[in-house]
């Protein structure tokens, strides 16, 4: 029941409270403002010479009726903020969830040289919509149309780059106990890059990703420019973060195995063959990185090295077919 | 009132009005109308019921941001002020309706000649 002495304000006051759904934050907010005015139009009314009581039926008459003032402020009002707890309670989930997901988007960039594909559609596809729809306050642009017709059209556009003229997300993939096995066993082969047995992304699961990063583009367009704004640079910056030591570790990488390259070319030219990997272990000195792995077979050589980031998965090199990523 | 503009074409530039009169400084929503009023000489006949909704429309757009003060000696008001966007935008729709007020102007000169 709205306290307001003016029996006929404080009427509508309450038709108004009933109207926008009773009791709570937001309406609260909203009479409140209402009164506010209300007062100081007949504060205005009364000093142009009106009487008290018609300046209040005329300031109450210029409202209209409040169901329909309700109505037409239901759709444009900002959405209730949660309560304090459960505002801090929110961020936090959202920030659990978005860090999680990073780390995904951190374990499939290091299973393939230099790709940052994977990465973006983990992220923006899995880490993205839960980070957004937690996050407490976002006040949405509500236009139907504009958000179906995005989310339609960045739905194929996705599907369509993600499915285009290939059959696998993963190219290379050999696992740690073959790396292992290789190098241990007595008249060990050089390491290649092989065919994964089944590919570990099927068409589907990129179709669904690509739909989910759709999902995660559209909610930031959604979003008013100064949100959207500081969504897409954060989330370009959090990538960034999340690529450069990966792409750190890359070019450290290839400048060993450059260097590798150049001492076995060379005693090759000496012995007439590529070096053992005992001469590997005695004679190279590392430029850069440590606890690599060289193994050969009579034509070829490779360089192993697992990333410092990411143990489980590493990089190589191979005379033949020059870089690749082991997941 | 005799001179006050049509509802429709009032509607019509609704939005840039609001934002062009929150320019110069902060309001609350009877301000707004009374300065509207003033400036508008009579033209602008917003209600209040209809300025509530359109400002709320430009606060969820993040064109305006709203505020509660308390000046010394009056009441708790809600006041409204314009965000860098809405500014960007203030200026994209004077473009669109100077644009307009062109192109009716033009055709209201050939009519004139005919």
């Amino acid at each position: 029941m709205a306290d307001h002495p003016h029996p006929r304000a404080a009427t509508f006051l309450d038709a108004l409270e009933s109207a926008l759904g009773g009791p709570g934050r937001r309406s609260a907010e909203v009479l409140a403002e209402v009164e506010s005015d209300l007062e100081a139009a007949v504060a205005n009314l009364v000093a142009a010479g009106e009487l008290e009581d018609a300046a209040w039926t005329r300031a109450l008459e210029d409202l209209g009726d409040p169901q329909v003032l309700a109505a037409a402020m239901r759709g444009p009002l900002p959405p209730e903020l949660p309560d304090r707890w459960m505002l801090h309670a929110r961020r936090a989930a959202a920030i659990l969830t978005g860090g999680w997901f990073a780390l995904i988007a951190c374990a499939v960039r290091s299973w393939d040289w230099g790709d940052r594909f994977g990465t973006f559609f983990f992220f923006v596809g899995l880490g993205l919509p839960p980070t957004l729809l937690l996050w407490p306050g976002i006040v949405w642009r509500w236009n139907a149309l504009y958000s179906t017709a995005n989310a339609v059209a960045l739905v194929v556009l996705g599907a369509f780059l993600l499915n285009a003229g290939s059959h696998s997300a993963v190219t290379h993939e050999l696992g740690a106990v073959a790396v292992e096995e290789a190098l241990l066993v007595e008249g060990a082969t050089a390491l290649e890059p092989q065919e994964p047995d089944e590919p570990l992304l099927e068409r589907e699961h990129i179709a669904a990703l690509a739909a989910l990063a759709a999902a995660g583009l559209v909610l930031s367009l959604v979003q008013q420019r100064a949100q959207r704004r500081r969504i897409v640079l954060g989330a370009a910056g959090l990538m960034l973060l999340l690529d450069l030591p990966f792409t750190i570790e890359e070019q450290l990488f290839a400048r060993e195995a450059r260097a590798v390259e150049a001492w076995a070319e060379d005693a090759r030219e000496r012995t007439g063959s590529w070096p053992s990997q005992e001469q590997f272990a005695a004679e190279y000195q590392p430029l850069l990185l440590s606890k690599l792995r060289y193994s050969t077979r009579s034509d070829t050589w490779s360089l192993y090295w697992a990333r410092a980031l990411q143990g489980t998965a590493g990089v190589g090199y191979h005379s033949d077919r020059g870089f690749w990523g082991n997941d | 009132m005799a001179n006050a503009f049509p509802p429709e074409l009032v509607r019509g530039c609704a939005e840039l009005v609001l934002l062009t009169i929150l320019i110069p400084r902060p309001m609350y929503g009877y301000e707004i109308l009374t300065t509207l009023e003033e400036r508008g000489n009579g033209g602008f006949q917003f209600k209040q019921g209809t300025l509530y909704p359109l400002l709320y429309r430009l606060e969820r757009e993040g064109w305006i941001e709203a505020q509660w003060v308390e000046p010394e000696g009056a009441k708790r008001r809600k006041t409204y002020r314009i965000t860098r966007d809405g500014r960007r935008a203030q200026r994209a729709k004077a473009a669109e309706w100077r644009r307009l007020q062109e192109a009716v102007e033009a055709l209201l000169q050939e009519a004139g000649r005919g």
